[in-house]
């Protein structure tokens, strides 16, 4: 004769469930970051991530809710969870659907910095800036190549060497940017070491609406060491060109990249409070390339 | 100093090893050597740190090695339905040849 099933048949089902990829590292002792491929995360303890791979959570818990609501697992019954992931991985990568829209310029080859991870071949400021800053002729060229792209959104970013230590051809290469861009969207981003900052570069970057992207290496200590420059004030100088920007263009319009080496690695933490206390949301992780001085100074 | 910890090659491969190795890899160097069933990792201080005993360090490298051990689970259980949404993702986008 057939038998009620007991009430643990009905709201502890196991085994019901499967992982999606997804990621992990411990961030405290108890408590693990997990993270997917489509940018969704959950803090979790690491008790329910041992019990989570293993299969053993049950459905009414709350961190099975909250790992199946960001795509972490998905119900054996329902493969829509793996439609709605290639959806939002869709999303995510539909820029690749366009053609280039990033072009960096490098509008000087000069740095007062010495940074030894540094990918281009610097000089020295006091150098021949004929030889080694961009000429209004190939600024000229560059900007009709850029506008062949069929994209509609460009983005200019200026790079160097210290990108502002030719801020001549930074103000003739916007100027005549907006006067041969037609209908496309161009924005402009300069890559800083914000040293050289001042108010003239602040005036010019709000009018024209212009973003920065800065270098913010981590801790004072780490930043000076993977920055040299004369004086050892490269974090002081950083510090107070975001505050600069922040002030007389807007909170919004600079961002800040970290690269990474090896004495960086034991400081994950601190390089994290320190985008915290300076106020940025997130944080962009760039890795050194072995190419060329960066490869010759054997620092990776 | 140099301490000697052992794995049973059959719990955990080398690979595994390596890459909680790697981590440390700034602070401590590490050599390996595969003695019948067991992986021996031989542990040397490069930098010292003043906040963290070489004892508690192991035992924190031994956690690390089970935590990659986990990330190699879920990286082979779900590397099929990772294809799949990867095919999904990129199907008819005109990217792909063919």
């Amino acid at each position: 004769m057939a038998k009620f099933k007991d009430l643990n048949s009905f709201s502890n089902k196991k085994n019901i469930y499967n992982l999606l990829p997804f990621n992990f590292d411990q961030i405290d002792n108890d408590i693990y970051l997990a993270t997917n491929f489509v940018g969704e995360h959950i803090l979790i303890k690491k008790s329910d991530l041992g019990r989570f791979v293993n299969k053993e959570l049950t459905s009414t818990s709350n961190i099975y809710k909250e790992l199946k609501s960001k795509h972490f697992l998905y119900e054996n019954k329902n493969d829509i969870a793996i439609d709605l992931l290639a959806l939002k991985k869709r999303t995510k990568l539909n820029f690749l659907k366009e053609f280039t829209g990033l072009h960096i310029m490098v509008t000087s080859l000069r740095c007062e910095h010495s940074c030894p991870y540094c990918q281009v071949s610097r000089a020295n400021t006091n150098s021949n800036k004929n030889i080694y800053d961009m000429s209004h002729d190939t600024a000229i060229k560059s900007l009709e190549l850029i506008f062949q792209s069929p994209n509609n959104n460009i983005k200019i970013e200026f790079q160097g060497g210290e990108p502002l230590l030719n801020f001549e051809i930074i103000k003739f290469i916007v100027n005549h940017s907006e006067k041969i861009k037609g209908t496309k969207n161009v924005q402009y981003v300069i890559a800083t070491n914000l040293a050289m900052i001042n108010h003239e570069i602040l005036e010019f970057a709000k009018i024209n609406n212009i973003f920065f992207s800065t270098s913010l290496d981590g801790p004072e200590s780490l930043h000076n060491k993977n920055r040299p420059r004369k004086g050892n004030n490269s974090y002081q100088k950083t510090i107070e060109g975001i505050e600069k920007i922040r002030e007389s263009i807007g909170y919004d319009k600079i961002s800040a990249l970290m690269t990474t080496t090896k004495d960086s690695l034991s400081k994950s933490k601190e390089i994290i409070d320190e985008y915290i206390e300076n106020g940025f949301s997130g944080i962009f992780f760039k890795t050194t390339f072995s190419v060329r001085i960066c490869n010759k100074n054997k620092i990776l | 100093m140099v301490k000697s910890v052992n794995f049973d090659s059959k719990v955990y491969s080398l690979d595994v090893i390596k890459k909680a190795a790697y981590r440390f890899s700034d602070s401590y160097s590490f050599e390996f050597e595969i003695i019948k069933n067991k992986i021996v990792c031989k542990i040397k201080e490069i930098n010292k740190n003043p906040e963290l005993s070489f004892d508690e360090f192991v035992d924190i490298f031994k956690n690390h090695v089970l935590d990659y051990d986990l990330r190699g689970k879920i990286f082979k259980e779900t590397s099929d339905v990772r294809n799949l949404i990867l095919s999904h993702t990129f199907s008819k986008t005109k990217l792909q040849d063919g």
